[in-house]
């Protein structure tokens, strides 16, 4: 045999700094478990003679007959090196020694031990007995219909049983259909709540938060480009919480009936990433405005130039600088209260998710949107919409200073007509961040 | 002994033969080595064990409910009880105080006559947790201290029969009774109304068929209280150790023959900690609990993915327990396999019932989770379950307080707790430490008792040798923190 | 007088007449189905054979026999010839609940 292995062992130990395991070893490289304790063991051994080997640590597995609470039993141990002879005298006959794993560090308790050897336990738990010493003839998984006929023999309802080989998995599809799902994708149901979450317990998080970005991709689907830069924030967004999908549609809703309060919210986050802007947001803003879309529809030709689009930030300097105060004004107040900390994650959101519920009426109006998209980059579009920021930014910003803030008033009279609804729908928008900040926490 | 050559291509492997040796009893035995260790260089060939194959016929059906009709009271319970077991105790009786004895039902008693009556003991607790006490508001009741135990020294027996009642005084150790045990007891009705006993009798150890003798040694594990979903890291190495153990991964060549030995692994209930069964759900607002997981679901995966280990290379039989998610009530129903998506494929994994009954190579195994033994506890003055089980098997009832204090299904047509026959091992599972003893029955019956530990707290399962009907505890340990620090302190002092 | 008072007693007469005749018809079954009912209320009362409620008669007979109580055969046959009434199947309490 070559000893590979060595530098393999070396590898993981030194560079990847893992402890490592006979079994970890056995299932990373496919040998036999006892091929793999003998090569922890030569490996020990070999760098203990180099001398280099002292910064090394190892734990042993002992086993043998012992006398405990006056029983006399088995006992099986895993021990540190400076243990080893302790409790190896304590055994009346000792049956096995080997070593059980190899690591830098010292180990105080034996806990990551488990936690070591549980991923790749997890990874092969389809084949988990692959390399131990015993075999036993009649643990051998049954095809599909086997399970079936088996199931219908001992309890009624059928559980979909996992696909275990291709084989297995062929006959799957023809049998349960839905067995064959969860393989792929997060199988719904009680099903679901055992096998979605099958996965490592370290990568655990991040790739929970994956999948249920997925499920939004998939509930989201009308929207057809989504700002990847963003997609962080949303995932983390919804892998906080995701009731918060029902919640925007409401808050949505609300818009609908008092426009301004959401085209404030989604021209304001054009302002923030203008090359990110999503086009259902315009969508969105038509459907707030379909009597000024017309003009909208001509501005965005002219201004298609990245010129123009500075031309237009020139001409907007203003209300940009006067947003951006205003938006430091609204984080100010952020740190004062642990609630409000959950809006900043809070503002970005309700504008992707409302952009489903808008979509259809978008498609309704073809002609807006295709051109909208085309001038993703600053539209006459936004304009508007950052016309209708400062409004919203004057109510926003009416709950501390409102006079003084509103440099311009455009739209004038209906603005100050549906001042207080304004100010309803601000309260009741800040009031909503509130609770799912509250939400969030859980 | 069943040989085959299994040859595992890519490591080369030798098959090697089992040594047979007929007069060693102990695990332990089988596992000191006799070939190479493994401290040394990695050698091409690794021997592969193959699993003993028993044979296998379960027999819990009788604890397996059909139609669940609970229109029914508890009464009839316990006039079948009665039922089933008036003549066993009218023999036991005849045998004990003579063929003469006259044996009255209490309407015939007449005062002052010596004569036996068969009854069911209802002992009268003034600690027994009653709702109709603390729902009364006369009583004014304080909040009462939570008690692990419910008797008193004002406790009193009382003999029912199918029409009467009578209060027991005289030679009878009331604490160590519970209610819901059927017992002949012998002497005479005083002026006051009451029984003096003079002495009792139970109905002893059903009868039993004989084993047959088995060439070799083989085992069976039984294990109880995985307490999956509770805390604390190192029990789950524990009971990682124990899969790497029985599956064959752990240990010498000759820990891993032994290991090939092992028939079977019982599973003993509580599975899942207690500490799954969250009761937030039940108190807290509907809005605050409904994004939050059963403790059972993930706990239920774990368990899922232990099982799948395990199953892989022996098979296995899963009880559930007083935790686990099955109805509450004994007898329990096997879990439903849809929770195990990994281990349902295998046919080695076996759901089983609680009270679970079985032959494996000719023995009988019959047992509980604990619940029953654990409920005799609370309501006698017995602690040890060894002692609680033995009592049971004598008084020829698993669970003698069910339906009193145990949850129990309401049985009509006959009560499946009654030993029809003998057992060759009795177990129990959740018991605080392991125990076990061989005891000998009137009829020579020889029965293995078994108090399961519970290993999320004693990292301890068993080991019942099939053939010498022996057992032993099996043991896993790892370090902690903690031993450092008593290391140190022994340095110290 | 005279003939007003045959008159009358023979309207009567023949009322009476009608009404006992309907009677007969149906008097002989209702005795039987009572002789029939009283002896299943009698096997219900006989404590030897247990609780009778929440459980059919038959089922009950069906436990006595089980257990060697030799219930009265004639009973089964009783049971076994009436139908699904619940008169016949449940014991004289079925109605009240638990």
């Amino acid at each position: 045999m070559d000893d590979l292995y060595l530098d393999n062992i070396d590898e993981f130990v030194h560079d990847h700094n893992k402890i490592v395991t006979y079994k970890w070893l056995s299932l990373t490289l496919g040998v036999h478990v006892n091929q793999a304790k003998q090569m922890l063991f030569h490996y020990l051994d070999q760098k203990r003679k180099d001398s280099s080997g002292s910064r090394l640590h190892a734990t042993y597995l002992v086993s043998g007959r012992c006398l405990e609470n006056g029983n006399m039993g088995h006992k099986v141990a895993v021990v540190r090196e400076d243990q080893l002879e302790d409790v190896k005298s304590k055994m009346e006959v000792t049956a096995s020694v080997h070593v059980y794993s190899i690591q830098k560090a010292v180990l105080k308790d034996s806990g990551p031990l488990y936690s070591t050897d549980y991923d790749a336990v997890k990874e092969n738990l389809k084949n988990c007995s692959k390399y131990s010493a015993i075999r036993c003839p009649s643990a051998v998984p049954m095809s599909a219909a086997e399970v079936q006929r088996a199931q219908e023999m001992a309890q009624p309802p059928p559980p979909p049983p996992p696909p275990e080989t291709e084989t297995g998995r062929s006959a799957l599809n023809g049998h349960a259909p839905q067995a064959s799902k969860p393989a792929s994708k997060p199988p719904k149901g009680i099903m679901g709540m055992f096998a979605v979450k099958s996965t490592p317990k370290s990568q655990e998080g991040s790739k929970e938060v994956k999948t249920e970005v997925e499920e939004d991709t998939a509930t989201v689907g009308t929207s057809k480009s989504k700002p990847s830069p963003k997609s962080n924030a949303m995932s983390n967004f919804f892998g906080k919480q995701t009731t918060s999908k029902t919640k925007p549609n409401t808050e949505s809703s609300d818009r609908v009936v008092k426009e301004e309060a959401g085209g404030s919210q989604t021209s304001f986050v054009a302002n923030e990433k203008p090359s990110a802007t999503p086009p259902k947001t315009q969508t969105d803003i038509k459907q707030e405005k379909p009597k000024s879309s017309e003009p909208e529809v001509k501005k965005p030709k002219d201004r298609s130039s990245k010129t123009k689009r500075l031309e237009l930030s020139d001409s907007e300097d203003e209300k940009s600088g006067s947003q951006k105060r205003k938006r430091r004004r609204i984080k100010k107040p952020q740190p004062e209260s642990s609630d409000d900390e959950a809006m900043i994650p809070e503002t970005p959101p309700p504008r992707d998710v409302d952009t489903p519920t808008p979509s259809p009426e978008g498609q309704v109006k073809k002609e807006s949107v295709p051109q909208a998209e085309e001038t993703v980059g600053g539209g006459g579009s936004s304009r508007r919409r950052r016309r209708k920021v400062l409004k919203s930014h004057t109510f926003m910003d009416e709950e501390g200073c409102i006079g003084a803030r509103s440099p311009r008033p455009p739209a004038g009279k209906k603005e100050e007509g549906k001042r207080s609804q304004k100010k309803g729908a601000a309260n009741k928008t800040s009031k909503q961040a509130s609770i799912m900040g509250f939400f969030q926490k859980k | 002994m069943i040989i085959n050559k299994i040859q595992i291509k890519p490591l080369n492997l030798v098959y090697i033969p089992i040594t047979e040796r007929l007069n060693t009893t102990m695990f332990s035995d089988f596992t000191t080595q006799k070939e190479g260790t493994l401290m040394g260089q990695p050698s091409a060939d690794c021997p592969v064990f193959d699993r003993v194959q028993p044979t296998y016929s379960g027999y819990s059906e009788r604890f397996k409910l059909g139609d669940r009709s609970f229109n029914r009271q508890y009464a009839h319970i316990y006039a079948v009880r009665l039922m089933q077991m008036r003549d066993i105790l009218t023999a036991r009786a005849k045998q004990t105080w003579g063929e003469k004895v006259p044996v009255r039902r209490l309407c015939d008693l007449q005062m002052g006559e010596q004569c036996c009556i068969v009854g069911t003991i209802f002992k009268h607790m003034e600690l027994q947790p009653s709702i109709l006490k603390e729902i009364s508001e006369e009583h004014n009741l304080l909040p009462q201290p939570p008690r692990s135990k419910f008797i008193s020294a004002s406790d009193e027996l009382i003999l029912e029969d199918e029409l009467q009642r009578i209060k027991l005084e005289g030679n009878i150790d009331t604490p160590k009774f519970v209610t819901g045990s059927v017992i002949a007891v012998f002497g005479a009705e005083k002026n006051d109304g009451k029984f003096t006993v003079d002495g009792f009798c139970v109905a002893e150890l059903p009868p039993q068929a004989p084993r047959q003798p088995l060439s070799s040694d083989r085992f069976v594990l039984l294990a109880s209280g995985l307490g999956l979903g509770g805390s604390g890291a190192d029990s789950l190495l524990g009971l990682q150790l124990l899969v790497d153990l029985v599956t064959g991964q752990l240990g010498d060549l000759g820990e891993q023959s032994g290991a090939s030995r092992i028939s079977r692994v019982l599973l003993a209930g509580n599975l899942l900690s207690h500490s799954t069964q969250d009761k937030d759900s039940f108190n807290k607002a509907k809005y605050l609990t409904k994004k939050t997981q059963a403790g059972s679901v993930e706990a239920i995966r774990m368990l899922d993915e232990l099982l799948v280990q395990l199953v892989a290379s022996v098979p296995v039989d899963v009880m559930p327990g007083q935790y686990d998610p099955t109805n509450y009530t004994l007898p329990q129903q096997p879990l439903h396999r849809c929770m195990f998506p990994l281990s349902t494929v295998y046919p080695t994994l076996k759901l089983a019932s609680n009270p679970y009954q079985a032959d494996v190579d000719g023995v009988r195994f019959l047992g509980t989770a604990g619940q029953n033994v654990g409920d005799i506890v609370k309501y006698s003055s017995m602690d040890d379950h060894l002692e609680i089980l033995e009592g049971t098997l004598r008084l020829r009832h698993m669970a003698p307080t069910a339906p009193d204090t145990l949850g129990c299904y309401p049985f009509y047509q006959k009560d499946p707790f009654i030993l029809e026959d003998c057992p060759h091992v009795y177990f129990s599972g959740n018991a605080p430490t392991f125990q076990s003893k061989r005891i000998t029955g009137p009829d020579g019956q020889e029965v293995l008792l078994v108090a399961v530990p519970d290993f999320s707290r004693t990292q301890t399962a068993c080991l019942v040798n099939l053939r010498t009907l022996e057992c032993e505890p099996i043991r896993f340990s790892s370090f902690t923190a903690e031993d450092d620090e008593d290391n140190e302190m022994n340095i110290s002092h | 007088m005279g003939p007003k008072r045959r008159l009358i007693t023979d309207t009567f007469k023949v009322v009476k007449r009608a009404k006992k005749e309907e009677k007969q018809d149906k008097e002989p079954a209702a005795p039987e189905k009572e002789k029939d009912l009283l002896e299943l209320q009698q096997f219900d009362l006989d404590w030897r054979y247990g609780p009778c409620t929440g459980i059919s008669r038959l089922q009950r007979w069906e436990r006595a026999e089980l257990y060697g109580l030799k219930p009265p055969q004639t009973v089964r046959d009783l049971l076994r010839r009436s139908g699904e009434e619940t008169d016949y199947t449940h014991c004289l309490w079925h109605d009240y609940p638990l």
